[in-house]
C-alpha cells in the first residue's frame, strides 16, 4: 500500500505531535466511553393509582381504620369478605384480625396486599432503615443484616421503609439474598432505590422486577408517605427532571396531617461528607445531593410542610433543621469501618459502625425520632410454665418504643410492665412500652 | 537494553530509567502500557469490588487510574516552562508517567490478591472488606507507600530532566499536586 506523504509543514507538526497521540487518543477514547456509556435517568417506574394496594406496595391499616385505594374502585373484598369503599377510602371492621390480609380489588386478586397494624395513627411508630447492601455471598455478612432486620421486626412497628441501597451492585445474587432476609419478617417492607441499585442496573428495570415500583405513595391514618428515586444511574448525587418534579408535586399536594418524603441521596445536610469539596454540592448553609430540580422540590417541601428521610452516607444520626423545613440522615444497617471514615473524614459519630436503623414515633402529630444500634439493644424471651419473661437490655442513652408481640396461646393475661392493646381471639396481644436505659424486665403470667 | 525493563527499573532504579528515557524515549509506547494496564486495572478492581463489570465504571476508573499521573505531570510540565526550563516535554512526561509506578504497584499489591483471597474464601468482596470491615489500611499502606515514592521519584524527574535545582523540583512539584483536586472532580463530581 502507498503510504500517504503528507505536505512538509504537516509532517513536521505531526512529527511533533506523534509521541503525544497516544495520549491525546487515549484520554479521548475514555472520555467518549464515559459519555456514551452514561444513562442519565433510570426508566422509573410510577405506581398507577389503580395498582394499589399491592404485595409489593401493600395497604398498612389498623383494626377498624382506613386505607385509601382508587377512586376507580368499586369492588374491595378482604380475605373475601366485602369492605365498603367510600370516594376511595376504605373501612376495615372494627374486629379484623392484626395480620396480613388477602385483597381483591375490582374482581382482581392481589394477593397480601394489606397489613393491618397493631398501632393507632395517633399513637404510633415505624422505622427507617437504609444501606444494608446485601452482598452477592458471604453468609456470615448476610447473617449481620438479618440480625438487624429482625430487631427491627421484634420492636413491632406499624411498618418499615427501606430506604435505598439495598444491594451492594444490584445483581441477582443480592436481590435473591435481599429478598431472603426480609422474606420472614412480620411488617410490610416498603423499598425504594439507591445509587447502588443503579450499578449494574441503569435503567432500574431488575430492581422493578424484584422489589416493584420506584415511585408510590401511601398512607397511614393521616399521614402521607412519598417514595421517590432522585438518582442519576451510576452516580452518588441525583436529581429529578420535569416528570418526576410534576409527580411529586401532585402526590406531596394530597391531603395529609403529616408528610414525609421518603428518599435515598441527601437532599439538604448540614454536612456533604465526601462531597463537601465539590462545589456544586454546596448551598448557601447547607450542602446537597440533588442537583437537578433541587430548588423545586425544596419549594414544593416547604409549601407542603414535609419531612424528608434519607440515607446514602452511613453515618449521621443528627437532625438538619433548615428554616423550619426538617431532614433526617439515618445510619446504615451495614457496617462501616470506623478507621476509614475517621481517618478520612473526621466522623465521629455514635452510630459511626453501622448495624443501625431510625425509629419514627408519630404521637398526635408530633414527631420524635431515635437512633437503634442492634448491637446495644437486646430483647431476650424466656417462656414460663405461666407466661413468658421478657428481658430488654437497652445500653444506649435513651429509650427505645416498643410494640412486642405476645404469642402464648390463649388465655388471659397480666403485664408487669407496658400497656396491653389488640388481643386476637386466639390469646395473641401486644405489648406496648418505652424501654429505657438499663434492663427492663416484663412478666407476663396466666390469670388464675 | 530493551524497552520493558524501564518498567521494571521505574520501581527500583528511577536514576537508571530517567538516563534510558532520555537516550530514547518511547512515549507512546509507555502510553499504549498504562492504558492497558489502567483497563485491566479497571476490570480487576471492579470483578473483585462487585464481581460484575460495567464499561461506564471501566472508563471512570481508568481514566481516574491515568489522571493521577497526568494531571500532575502537566502542571509542573507548565510550571518549569513557566520558570524558564527547557526541556524535551516528552522524555519529561514519559519519565514521570514512569514515576508513578510505585503508586500504580501499590493498588495492584492490594486489589489482586485481596480479590482473589476474598473471593477464593467466600466471605464477602473487597468493596466492603474496605469500607466495612477495616481491610482499608491493607490497601492505604501500600498505596501511600508507593504513592511517597512515586513523589520522590517524580522530585527527580524534575531535577535530572528539566535541569531544575532538587529545592525547585519540590516546590513545583508539591504545587503541582493540586491539581488532583481535579482527579477528584473527576471521581467525585462526576460519580
Amino acid at each position: 500500500m502507498k503510504s500517504v506523504k503528507l505536505p512538509p509543514r504537516l509532517e513536521a507538526i505531526w512529527r511533533r505531535f506523534k509521541p503525544f497521540s497516544g495520549l491525546v487518543a487515549f484520554f479521548g477514547i475514555l472520555l467518549i466511553l464515559m459519555w456514551v456509556s452514561y444513562v442519565p435517568y433510570p426508566d422509573l417506574r410510577y405506581m398507577e393509582e389503580n395498582e394499589f394496594p399491592s404485595m409489593q406496595v401493600p395497604a398498612v391499616s389498623w383494626p377498624g381504620g382506613t386505607f385509601r385505594v382508587s377512586t376507580k374502585v368499586s369492588s374491595l373484598l378482604v380475605d373475601g369478605v366485602k369492605i365498603i369503599v367510600e370516594n376511595g377510602v376504605a373501612k376495615l371492621p372494627e374486629n379484623i384480625q392484626v395480620g396480613w390480609h388477602n385483597l381483591e380489588v375490582n374482581g382482581e386478586n392481589r394477593g397480601r396486599a394489606l397489613y393491618v397494624a397493631p398501632h393507632s395513627p395517633d399513637n404510633f411508630f415505624w422505622v427507617w432503615v437504609s444501606d444494608i447492601h446485601t452482598p452477592p455471598f458471604g453468609e456470615e455478612k448476610i447473617l449481620d443484616r438479618k440480625r438487624v432486620l429482625d430487631l427491627v421486626d421484634e420492636l413491632g412497628p406499624a411498618f418499615m421503609v427501606s430506604g435505598g441501597d439495598q444491594t451492594d451492585f444490584s445483581t441477582e445474587d443480592e436481590y435473591k439474598n435481599y429478598k431472603r432476609i426480609i422474606s420472614g419478617l412480620e411488617m410490610p417492607v416498603y423499598n425504594l432505590p439507591g445509587n447502588h441499585e443503579t450499578y449494574s442496573d441503569p435503567y432500574l428495570h431488575r430492581y422493578v422486577r424484584e422489589l416493584g415500583p420506584t415511585n408510590y405513595s401511601f398512607t397511614f391514618g393521616n399521614y402521607l408517605f412519598v417514595t421517590a428515586a432522585g438518582l442519576h444511574s451510576y452516580r452518588g448525587w441525583g436529581g429529578f427532571d420535569q416528570k418526576q418534579l410534576s409527580w411529586l408535586d401532585r402526590e406531596l399536594s394530597k391531603p395529609a396531617e403529616n408528610k414525609f418524603l421518603l428518599l435515598h441521596i441527601p437532599l439538604a445536610y448540614y454536612t456533604g461528607r465526601e462531597y463537601s469539596w465539590v462545589p456544586w454540592c454546596r448551598k448557601d448553609n447547607y450542602f446537597t445531593q440533588i442537583l437537578e430540580g433541587h430548588d423545586q422540590l425544596m419549594e414544593i417541601l416547604k409549601r407542603e410542610k414535609v419531612t424528608t428521610f434519607f440515607g446514602h452516607w452511613h453515618t449521621f444520626d443528627k437532625e438538619f433543621d433548615l428554616n423550619g423545613l426538617k431532614f433526617f440522615h439515618s445510619p446504615s444497617v451495614t457496617q462501616n469501618s470506623k478507621g476509614v471514615f475517621s481517618a478520612i473524614f473526621g466522623i465521629t459519630e455514635p452510630y459511626a459502625l453501622g448495624f443501625s436503623f431510625r425509629v419514627v414515633m408519630m404521637e398526635n402529630g408530633q414527631l420524635k425520632t431515635v437512633c437503634v444500634d442492634q448491637r446495644k439493644l437486646l430483647i431476650v424471651r424466656e417462656n414460663l410454665p405461666t407466661g413468658q419473661r421478657i428481658v430488654i437490655t437497652n445500653r444506649h442513652d435513651h429509650a427505645i418504643p416498643l410494640n412486642l408481640k405476645v404469642d402464648i396461646g390463649p388465655g388471659d393475661y397480666k403485664i408487669s410492665a407496658g400497656t396491653k392493646s389488640f388481643v386476637q381471639p386466639d390469646g395473641t396481644f401486644w405489648v406496648r412500652l418505652e424501654a429505657g436505659p438499663g434492663t427492663t424486665e416484663i412478666v407476663i403470667e396466666r390469670s388464675t | 537494553m530493551p524497552y520493558w525493563s524501564r518498567l521494571r527499573f521505574a520501581l527500583y532504579s528511577p536514576g537508571r530509567v530517567v538516563t534510558e528515557v532520555l537516550e530514547k524515549p518511547d512515549l507512546l509506547r509507555t502510553t499504549l502500557f498504562m492504558a492497558i494496564t489502567g483497563v485491566l486495572f479497571g476490570v480487576v478492581i471492579q470483578y473483585t469490588m462487585s464481581t460484575v463489570v460495567v464499561l461506564h465504571f471501566l472508563a471512570v476508573y481508568t481514566l481516574m487510574f491515568n489522571t493521577i499521573w497526568l494531571l500532575p505531570s502537566l502542571l509542573s510540565l507548565f510550571l518549569f516552562w513557566l520558570i524558564g526550563k527547557r526541556f524535551s516535554a516528552e522524555a519529561y512526561l514519559e519519565c514521570g508517567y514512569l514515576a508513578f509506578m510505585p503508586f500504580y504497584t501499590g493498588l495492584w499489591v492490594y486489589f489482586l490478591p485481596a480479590g482473589l483471597y476474598h473471593y477464593l474464601k467466600g466471605d464477602c468482596l473487597a468493596y466492603p472488606a474496605i469500607v466495612c470491615y477495616d481491610e482499608w489500611v491493607y490497601l492505604a499502606i501500600p498505596v501511600g507507600l508507593g504513592f511517597f515514592l512515586s513523589y520522590l521519584y517524580s522530585i527527580l524527574v524534575g531535577v535530572r530532566v528539566a535541569k531544575a535545582r532538587w529545592y525547585t523540583s519540590f516546590i513545583v512539584w508539591t504545587l503541582s499536586l493540586s491539581s488532583l483536586y481535579l482527579t477528584y472532580l473527576i471521581f467525585r463530581g462526576w460519580l
